[in-house]
């Protein structure tokens, strides 16, 4: 209790909420831009991180991470234009009610119900990733690294339209991952005599290369000149249109619950995500609903449901990363090497060696979800406008950030031209309809699978049944064979299809 | 234009995997017998076979696509994203040309300088008119930058020829 209140302390600290808040008005301007992402603001201000204490980086990334997520309402509902994919769902009724006159009130509904599911989510994150790192505790590097096979075969499965071409993204990540001193005898491997390669690619120009920097070559092919232009304003001349009511809560309490449920569930699965939550909670909501015909007629339940289902997400995914080291979506896997970089080893030894980081990590989060609300409602108005920043001003600006900021990790150029090959590779891969999430998560997981595998066989003298002698580690075989034999079975449906 | 797309990705990786298999992967050295890590290296798999795993996976992947790719109802123009047309591409390698002269500077000029002027060109090839904007935002972005990463974090930024200057005054 006492590690819980120093940290609480640490966390409310003046500085540490400055921090948040500038971080949440900054998440929910580029989740409320489409075009940005928030995978983009999280792998940007990564590199600030490294020069923060754990508390305040937290609070930073935390605050971009919930209220990224929530931003992309704000244009899903007042120009139909999601800001994030996690928001698809939200225009089906947000911007009918936008058209309506109800804007105010769908932009209230989807803060409400964004705060209902991420702190939901908090909580369920709270009782299950302890246990599960208990569990987690009886794994030995056999059992470890076919966890992390498992892991790797599921993400490569879940990202994308192509599992084909998903697992071929992973296979480059694993590729890309092999460049640097091996783990086992620090082998040099491909480095070419070039001294900045021995430790391998750096994790985080890689990462804002792949994501950040190649978001902004798709965005210079038309110039940049297609700004959006946001015509509703959340005023209204009817009052109730505009704000809350008792009853809108009422009507939509269940919805937000089954949702923010739903949301977490997705959120534990790897490589699932926010979108597909907020289209399963709409779905879901739907079904539910007395009266489904309401549904894309502008019902305030359809933005309850889509908005607490992507948000529950941000807590959720943080259960596998920080009980199994796995991270399951693209943000956490950024997250993952933010926490790295600050010292902070996720995985099961965390809950024994770092608690104080766990509750600083449970901590931050509820206090991100409760500046979303207030920053949320207290700048509506100015939130709206967001989306008239012209682009060709904004990409620019973002670029000269990735340089900087990959520079700014070990002073180096070279970092440099590395951010901008991946930014490349990204693009193109982008542009051929290749995930680059797959790539990302391959790149995170090879090192500590070959780590793993290579201790595994080094404690048994090379004996190769340390890998099927516990029933953990054939557990997690049978679950790589379903998640191979499930990949080739949907490859062949898409064949059909 | 783009008929067969997944078919030329998947013989593009086919062979990046046989190269990367066959000729990179060969450079790393693995005789350690007669060295102090051989004992362990006995037990391991050796640095070549996560290399070797990796390109393997991607050739076995590219067949995969390749195969799939032939399938008569598969030949097809993908519909899904089309590529960039030359004129869409132009500006796209506008920006990476301008972005790499950018780094290539960086280190000779200085952050101070190379920055608002790095600015200046997008700005203008992206049609940006108004000199007032402009200008000050390739200023404030120089700013800010320099004032938040070189004097607030404390991180040296590339100064180039400007560091000369000032030692030299």
């Amino acid at each position: 209790m006492d590690i819980f209140l120093n940290q609480l302390g640490l966390a409310l600290q003046g500085t540490n909420l400055l921090i948040l808040f500038i971080a949440t008005i900054v998440g929910i301007i580029i989740g409320a831009i489409p075009g940005l992402t928030v995978n983009m603001a999280v792998a940007l201000c990564v590199p600030l991180t490294i020069h923060f204490p754990l508390a305040p980086s937290l609070c930073m990334l935390f605050a971009l991470y919930a209220s990224g997520i929530y931003g992309g309402s704000i244009s899903a509902i007042l120009v139909n234009t999601p800001g994030t994919p996690a928001s698809a769902a939200t225009t089906i009724d947000g911007f009918v009610m936008a058209q309506q006159g109800k804007a105010g009130k769908a932009l209230k509904m989807a803060l409400f119900a964004s705060f209902c599911g991420g702190i939901i989510s908090v909580i369920i994150l709270v009782a299950v990733a302890q246990n599960l790192a208990n569990v987690a505790l009886k794994f030995g590097p056999a059992e470890r690294s076919t966890l992390l096979l498992f892991a790797l075969t599921i993400v490569g499965v879940l990202s994308g339209k192509s599992i084909i071409k998903g697992l071929l993204a992973g296979s480059l990540g694993l590729i890309a991952a092999t460049v640097g001193a091996d783990p086992m005898l620090a082998v040099p491997r491909f480095t070419f005599g070039r001294l900045e390669l021995e430790e391998g690619f750096g994790y985080i120009p890689l990462l804002i290369g792949l994501f950040a920097l190649s978001e902004i070559f798709q965005q210079a092919e038309d110039r940049m000149q297609t700004n959006i232009r946001s015509l509703r304003s959340i005023k209204s001349r009817n009052k109730e249109d505009e704000s809350l009511t008792l009853q809108d809560i009422l009507l939509s309490w269940k919805t937000i619950i089954r949702s923010s449920l739903l949301g977490t569930f997705i959120g534990i699965l790897p490589g699932i995500g926010a979108t597909v939550a907020c289209f399963l909670g709409y779905g879901e909501a739907k079904r539910a609903a007395k009266n489904p015909e309401l549904f894309g007629q502008g019902t305030v339940e359809g933005v309850a449901a889509s908005e607490a289902a992507n948000n529950a997400v941000t807590g959720s995914a943080l259960i596998p990363l920080l009980s199994l080291s796995i991270p399951g979506d693209s943000v956490t896997a950024i997250l993952y090497g933010a926490l790295l970089i600050q010292g902070v080893t996720t995985g099961p030894l965390i809950f024994q060696n770092q608690i104080d980081a766990v509750y600083l990590i449970y901590i931050t989060l509820t206090m991100a979800n409760i500046a979303m609300v207030i920053v949320g409602y207290s700048f509506m108005s100015f939130f709206t406008k967001v989306t008239d920043i012209p682009r060709n001003i904004l990409f620019p600006i973002i670029f000269i950030f990735c340089v900087i900021g990959s520079y700014s990790i070990r002073n180096s150029i070279f970092d440099i031209f590395v951010m901008m090959a991946f930014g490349i590779i990204g693009y193109f891969m982008r542009r051929l309809a290749i995930p680059v999430v797959p790539m990302l998560i391959a790149f995170i997981l090879a090192q500590p699978f070959e780590e793993a595998m290579s201790q595994a066989l080094v404690g048994s003298e090379g004996n190769p049944t340390v890998f099927v002698n516990s029933p953990i580690s054939v557990f997690f075989l049978f679950l790589t064979v379903f998640s191979i034999w499930f990949t080739l079975r949907r490859s062949f449906q898409e064949k059909k299809g | 234009m783009f008929k067969f797309r997944d078919l030329k990705i998947g013989l593009f990786f086919l062979s990046f995997s046989l190269i990367f298999a066959f000729l990179l992967v060969p450079t790393i050295q693995e005789d350690w017998a007669h060295s102090s890590k051989g004992r362990i290296q006995s037990y391991t798999l050796g640095p070549r076979f996560f290399p070797y795993l990796a390109a393997g996976l991607m050739g076995l992947l590219s067949i995969m696509l390749i195969v799939q790719n032939l399938r008569p109802h598969k030949l097809k123009i993908n519909e899904d994203k089309l590529p960039p047309r030359k004129n869409e591409f132009y500006p796209v390698l506008a920006f990476m040309s301008m972005g790499m002269a950018y780094i290539i500077i960086l280190p000779f000029i200085g952050v101070p300088l190379a920055t608002p002027l790095c600015l200046f060109c997008f700005f203008w090839y992206f049609g940006n008119r108004n000199w007032t904007w402009i200008l000050l935002f390739a200023m404030g972005v120089t700013v800010f930058i320099y004032g938040v990463f070189e004097k607030l974090m404390g991180i040296p930024l590339p100064m180039g020829i400007l560091n000369r200057l000032w030692t030299f005054s």
